[in-house]
């Protein structure tokens, strides 16, 4: 009678590992999509802003042919990009669209167009909705990665690896400095 | 045999039937007949006095005072007159019904006069009322509708889903006005439901009012679509598919619901969920946001109306104003807020600087 007691409890405390191994599991497995829904997030608000710089290079092109020339070709936007490249791409958008409003204070005509100012206000958007995406994927990176690192689920979570933050740019974190 | 059938059936049923004819209709009609008449013509007199045109802070703080205190007399002396008859009748043990009549004549004077200091509590919202009423003015403009009895449409708190299993609205003190050129709806909001209970140790069954929320409620119609799937910042509360933030704090005090992710973190940016946990904190943890098509709503739960001068304490006119002031800019903070988000909720037309 004792023995069977023994073997029983022992069935049960393995069912109730098996269940809460198995919850686990698929809670790695859930926050896998969900970093991948917030990468695709990323992925579409950098499109975004991305074909909006372009479009705001060619109005500036028709008004400031000379000055824009060097700047085309400068970015890279493909698919299956890794955070790091995606991250260099968000920089170099973020220098084009600084050197473009450089340029549109040069040019009354090009910064009072009508086109332009649209472009702008469309820019803003874009990095609004780029600001959402990061703050997404990494909320989401940060729950997987606090996981990952968490005695017991540790244990079960050895085949995954850390996801990489989308961090912002350096210069953004640095601290303000202000001289007076 | 006619008389005995005169005597013992006709001349009760004729007695029961004057008897009922005096307590249902005569009595009745001429205690309330008085009682609106002079009510009627106490208002009167507060409308002349009060609200014909402007008053002084020290007229209605001296006003405040007196219906404070009388209130307070009413409601002690009254409930002195009840309780003493009572006593006298219980400690008394067997008396007859000409010892007993004049108890209940003074206990019936007591009930008067707990009614009287019950109705008498209207006075001094209205006089609260005549002091929040320009503040609303100033902030949700000089030609907004005030009304005292009205409560925001119950079809726009059921749409919200900021409240679930209630099932009466009541409410008090409807504003409709504008805020930096968003129209606005405001007012004090009472939830309840009524759930019937079994008592086993007496076998019986009693409704229950249920209060499902109470407080401010305020909704902001905006000129353009807000969100593109509806964004429920409800209480922290277990289960459901909640959104989590990237904040801590704010996951601890609030479940954020929405169909899709990104619109909730591009609505709620980090100075936004600064500003809810805020307003959340300040309404001692009760406070509710929803945002859907171009809407927002907000309810702040609170214990006391917002026009209602206190029970407890002396009134005392300018803190009154304050607190009036704060509890409004608690919600029209939160547009202020909104409204610095200039992309996703400001207006084409040029809007008011606060």
């Amino acid at each position: 009678m004792g023995i069977l007691i023994a073997v029983g409890a022992s069935l049960g405390a393995a069912l109730l590992v098996a269940v809460w191994a198995i919850k686990v599991k698929n809670r790695f497995r859930r926050l896998i999509v969900k970093i991948g829904e917030g990468d695709s997030g990323v992925d579409v608000a950098l499109t975004k802003r991305y074909d909006t710089l372009t479009k705001m290079l060619e109005v500036c092109r028709q008004y400031a042919a000379h000055e824009v020339e060097t700047f085309a070709k400068v970015i890279e936007l493909r698919r299956g990009m890794s955070m790091p490249e995606r991250q260099a791409a968000s920089g170099q958008m973020d220098d084009m669209a600084a050197r473009l409003n450089v340029v549109a204070e040069q040019y009354p005509e090009l910064r009072s167009s009508e086109v332009f100012r649209e472009l702008q206000g469309g820019i803003r958007d874009a990095e609004e909705h780029l600001q959402a995406a990061r703050r997404l994927y990494n909320a989401n990176v940060s729950a997987f990665n606090q996981l990952l690192v968490t005695w017991p689920y540790s244990k079960l979570g050895q085949e995954f690896e850390p996801y990489a933050f989308f961090e912002a740019e350096a210069a953004k974190r640095a601290d303000v400095s202000m001289k007076l | 045999m006619m008389a005995l059938v005169f005597w013992f059936l006709m001349v009760p049923l004729a007695l029961i039937a004057l008897l009922w004819i005096l307590v249902k209709i005569v009595v009745p009609s001429l205690f309330f007949k008085a009682a609106n008449k002079a009510q009627t013509a106490l208002d009167r007199r507060f409308e002349e006095e009060f609200l014909s045109g402007p008053v002084s802070d020290q007229k209605v703080q001296r006003k405040m005072s007196v219906v404070f205190w009388r209130n307070w007399a009413l409601l002690v002396f009254g409930l002195l007159l009840t309780i003493t008859p009572i006593a006298k009748i219980i400690s008394a043990g067997k008396m007859y019904l000409t010892d007993f009549f004049p108890y209940l004549l003074v206990g019936a004077l007591g009930v008067g006069l707990i009614v009287l200091g019950l109705a008498s509590l209207r006075r001094s919202k209205q006089l609260a009322a005549l002091i929040a009423v320009p503040i609303i003015r100033e902030i949700f403009g000089a030609d907004c509708l005030y009304d005292s009895f009205g409560h925001i449409p119950d079809d726009r708190i059921a749409a919200s889903g900021l409240a679930d299993d209630y099932e009466d609205v009541s409410g008090s003190d409807f504003v409709r006005g504008s805020y930096r050129g968003v129209p606005v709806m405001f007012s004090d909001v009472r939830l309840t439901r009524t759930e019937r209970r079994h008592d086993s140790n007496t076998n019986e069954s009693h409704d229950h009012v249920i209060e499902v929320f109470r407080g401010r409620w305020l909704v902001a119609d905006f000129d353009r679509e807000l969100v593109a799937a509806p964004l429920t910042v409800l209480e922290r509360r277990s289960g459901g598919d909640s959104i989590q933030m990237e904040s801590e704090a704010f996951n601890r005090q609030f479940s954020v619901y929405c169909a899709d992710a990104h619109t909730a973190f591009y609505v709620l940016t980090p100075h936004f969920m600064e500003r809810l946990t805020a307003v959340d904190a300040a309404a001692d943890g009760d406070s509710r946001f929803n945002f859907c098509q171009n809407s927002l709503q907000i309810a702040v739960g609170s214990k006391l109306d917002l026009f209602e001068a206190g029970f407890f304490k002396a009134p005392d006119v300018a803190a009154m104003r304050e607190r009036f002031r704060r509890e409004i800019g608690r919600l029209t903070g939160v547009l202020d807020e909104m409204l610095a988000h200039e992309r996703l909720f400001g207006s084409d037309a040029e809007r008011r600087a606060p």
